[in-house]
């Protein structure tokens, strides 16, 4: 044997030019269809796009495919016959615009794939799916109700395209039932409108990062009674903040001393108001007497009366005040705002 | 070179290549497409270890004087890319036939089968391991066993002459297939 290697001969590159020359005449002769990757998704659409109703109607590789010198990508293809991708991805809504304004290099084929069979699913998307850019994270969605790892058609029962808000509640009662129950009477059952799957909302939402902290008292009241019928997260934040949109009905005050009920109570409770009477000096009298609430305000807080005192009694001030009837002197404050006797 | 710890690892690796393949199987519930990781991994793998088996064993025999291990343990290398790298091939091809990949993996099986006859063919000339003749120069050689070798000689020249063309057909496939792969399946976009 000679020093020639043996797959070194002759015949072996003859062999190869022949199989270059006749794979280049079977391309010349039936073009790409040669390299066959398979028949096209021919799930029939109820409209057509591009004048087909599925991908398989479509005839020869170049409905999809340029080629290698062509300017023209595949995914320009795509979107000739997909407009709605096209607008969504010219204005940056919908689905596609958000997914291609937030992916750094966004191409058709990173979740559509073809060629896999007639019944085929286009679309293959995995945990490295964006979720995000849809506006709902699955940051708090690790895993089911029963604990397994969280998959696509947990969700997604129909087709990825597709969500039914009702599947958040069947999760989520089988995790509390009495807490959804409660939870949908109060917020309704439009999940997405509040919750973002951030965490906003959920379970770590924490109030006290709210200009309106859940103290005192506040801390044990259940969310809807703030925040009734609410329906969105605009709903949540026009919430009203001032103590009258709840407290008005038990306002012992009857609205004498305005809406300010934080000059003296504070969410501890009710009881324990520190109250400083600058409305009226109850110590304005000369004996210095210490008077009760009870001693001005017989009936209410919202009526006063000087009239309780044992120097200013109905024949005194009459008596003071020739030629007007007693009647039109009940409201000494009107005059005697600094309880002098002189007016002021 | 203790050769022989060398084909243990042969199975082992083949065990490898199989466990990776089946979990991938089992993660995608179908065989694993021939695009992805795994699916172009163990067909470029496979292609390889094919070129291999074609050329090394072949080059070390043509470098008598080497010293990179005897011609056994080569024969073993040859043996075990030339199981292992079509057994890949297989793999990546999800058991679908159809088009050029088709005519490849035809090709490929031709191929190995013919290999698997050549190694019966070259085995019968009369030889030693380290892959000189064993016919000592200047020895009396009688004439039956000269004539024995003629004819195995002769039906080894006539193995290469099929055997070879053959697999400068394949990877000529192999190549335009893989170029095919790499601008519809790869590049285009």
């Amino acid at each position: 044997m000679g020093d020639r290697l043996g797959f070194m001969s002759a015949a072996g590159v003859a062999a190869a030019a022949i199989a270059l020359l006749g794979l280049a005449a079977w391309a010349v002769v039936g073009g790409p269809a040669m390299f066959d990757p398979g028949p096209l998704n021919a799930v029939a659409k109820t409209q057509t796009l591009g004048g087909v109703a599925s991908h398989a109607q479509l005839v020869g590789c170049e409905g999809c495919h340029t080629p290698l010198w062509s300017p023209v990508t595949m995914a320009d293809k795509c979107v000739g016959c997909h407009t709605d991708v096209r607008d969504q991805m010219a204005s940056g809504k919908g689905l596609h615009g958000r997914l291609f304004q937030g992916l750094a290099s966004p191409t058709c084929r990173g979740c559509h794939v073809e060629h896999r069979g007639p019944d085929a699913p286009l679309t293959v998307a995995d945990a490295s799916f964006p979720h995000d850019l849809t506006g709902y994270s699955l940051r708090g969605h690790r895993a089911t109700a029963r604990g397994a790892k969280v998959t696509c058609a947990d969700c997604h029962t129909i087709d990825l395209a597709h969500f039914d808000q009702s599947t958040c509640s069947a999760c989520h009662s089988a995790l509390d039932a009495a807490f959804m129950a409660r939870h949908e009477r109060g917020f309704g059952a439009q999940c997405l409108t509040c919750h973002d799957g951030s965490g906003r909302f959920g379970s770590d939402f924490d109030h006290a990062k709210l200009p309106f902290k859940l103290a005192g008292r506040h801390a044990g009241v259940a969310c809807g009674r703030c925040h009734a019928d609410t329906r969105s997260v605009q709903a949540f934040r026009a919430t009203p903040s001032d103590c009258y949109h709840c407290h008005a009905n038990v306002d012992r005050h009857r609205g004498a001393f305005g809406r300010q009920c934080g000059g003296c109570h504070t969410p501890a409770g009710w009881s324990g108001a520190r109250f400083d009477h600058t409305a009226f000096p109850v110590d304005h009298g000369r004996e210095q007497q210490a008077a009760t609430c009870r001693t001005c305000h017989p009936t209410d807080i919202s009526a006063y009366t000087c009239f309780g005192c044992h120097e200013h009694t109905p024949a005194n001030i009459q008596a003071q005040h020739e030629g007007r009837s007693l009647a039109a002197l009940a409201d000494c404050i009107r005059c005697h705002a600094g309880g002098r006797t002189s007016g002021d | 070179m203790p050769e022989h710890r060398w084909k243990l690892a042969y199975p082992l690796v083949a065990v490898a290549v199989t466990a990776i393949y089946l979990v991938a199987y089992l993660q995608a519930g179908a065989f694993p497409a021939a695009s992805g990781l795994v699916g172009h991994g163990i067909g470029i793998v496979g292609s390889v270890l094919m070129l291999m088996t074609e050329t090394l064993y072949s080059i070390r025999k043509r470098l008598a004087d080497a010293r990179w291990g005897n011609m056994a343990g080569w024969l073993g290398f040859h043996m075990f890319t030339g199981l292992l790298g079509p057994y890949m091939v297989l793999l990546h091809t999800t058991f679908r036939f159809r088009g050029l990949a088709g005519v490849a993996l035809l090709l490929t099986v031709v191929v190995v089968l013919s290999g698997l006859v050549g190694r019966y063919v070259y085995t019968a000339m009369p030889r030693t391991l380290e892959g000189a003749d064993d016919v000592v120069p200047g020895a009396v050689v009688r004439d039956g066993l000269s004539r024995k070798l003629a004819s195995r000689r002769q039906a080894l020249a006539m193995w290469y002459s099929f055997h070879v063309p053959l697999t400068w057909a394949l990877f000529a496939t192999a190549l335009v297939h893989a170029a095919g792969g790499l601008f519809y399946a790869t590049l285009q976009r």
